[in-house]
């Protein structure tokens, strides 16, 4: 039994290895995930959450989106009643930011995807704000658009 | 008594199937999208950063490999002891990340971020799974 468990293993390895090297979407072996946006914000003590859970507040309408992308992007499609808070742009935005770190309803802060990291600093602008129901939905905007969640278009 | 020992590998039998499709499958799905369920395994940020690929590569493969083993009566033992190995892995990784207030996609039939989170309904069917598995291997 031990040598058959022993084989499914090394068989396994061996085939993953020939699987990927043909793969047309193969991976490297060793990629590093600590220079990753999310592992940031988990060392930042910033609570990230899923498309999900993103939804489940729309759905509910149990929170404040805000989108931390520039205004050009903003502008050319959002999350439905979501906030333009361009990270960029942010000395010019002090009013909205105070009202929001004012505001009741937990913040979710979006960008555009998985690699882009303005939202996570505005999610830790919040947090120095002590504005403590921030989440930082990392998947983003275009994840949202891919999968068919109201969007606003001019 | 011939009747009860019939009905009882019809039963096995089920059971195997039910075992072997639903590692293939769920082997297969992680396989054509290695991308994704290299983030799935990197958001539960329970493996050294350098591991996640490797463990996200070899993981489907090793599925598919005891899903099509099961089958496979010299090797079935093997496959079926190693499927619950994973399944206990599986369900450990799971219910911590719950714990933890992770509120990712769980990546265990699907590798697409639009998945549910990780919930405890989720943690039962991997729990059922191995239950299953169990029972297959006590009976076989």
């Amino acid at each position: 039994m031990f040598l058959r468990a022993l084989f499914i293993l090394v068989a396994s390895l061996l085939i993953a290895g020939l699987v990927n090297a043909l793969h047309p979407n193969k991976i490297p072996w060793v990629q590093d995930w600590d220079g990753y946006v999310e592992t940031k914000a988990r060392e930042a003590g910033v609570q990230v959450v899923s498309w999900s859970f993103a939804q489940e507040q729309f759905e509910g309408k149990s929170a404040l989106f805000v989108d931390a992308r520039s205004v050009d992007e903003f502008e050319a499609g959002h999350i439905p009643s979501a906030i333009s808070l361009p990270f960029e742009q942010l000395d010019d935005a002090f009013e909205t930011l105070v009202e929001l770190v004012e505001s009741e309803p937990p913040l979710i802060i979006y960008c555009k995807n998985r690699d882009c990291d303005d939202g996570l600093l505005l999610a830790m602008e919040f947090q120095a704000l002590e504005k403590t129901n921030v989440y930082y939905f990392v998947d983003g905007f275009d994840a949202w658009e891919e999968a068919g969640c109201p969007i606003v278009t001019p | 008594m011939s009747d009860r020992y019939s009905i009882k590998r019809i039963l096995l039998f089920i059971a195997g199937l039910i075992l072997g499709l639903v590692f293939l499958w769920s082997g297969i799905s992680k396989l054509l999208h290695p991308e994704d369920f290299a983030l799935a395994v990197y958001r539960y940020h329970l493996l050294p950063s350098p591991w996640v690929n490797l463990v996200a590569l070899w993981i489907p493969v090793l599925e598919i490999l005891c899903g099509v083993l099961v089958f496979v009566p010299g090797f079935r033992c093997a496959a079926v002891r190693m499927l619950i190995v994973l399944l206990v892995l599986f369900s450990i990784a799971i219910a911590y990340s719950i714990w933890n207030g992770n509120t990712m996609a769980c990546g265990c039939f699907s590798t697409s971020v639009h998945t549910g989170s990780m919930s405890w309904s989720g943690l039962l069917k991997n729990i059922g799974l191995m239950v299953l598995a169990f029972v297959f291997d006590r009976n076989r």
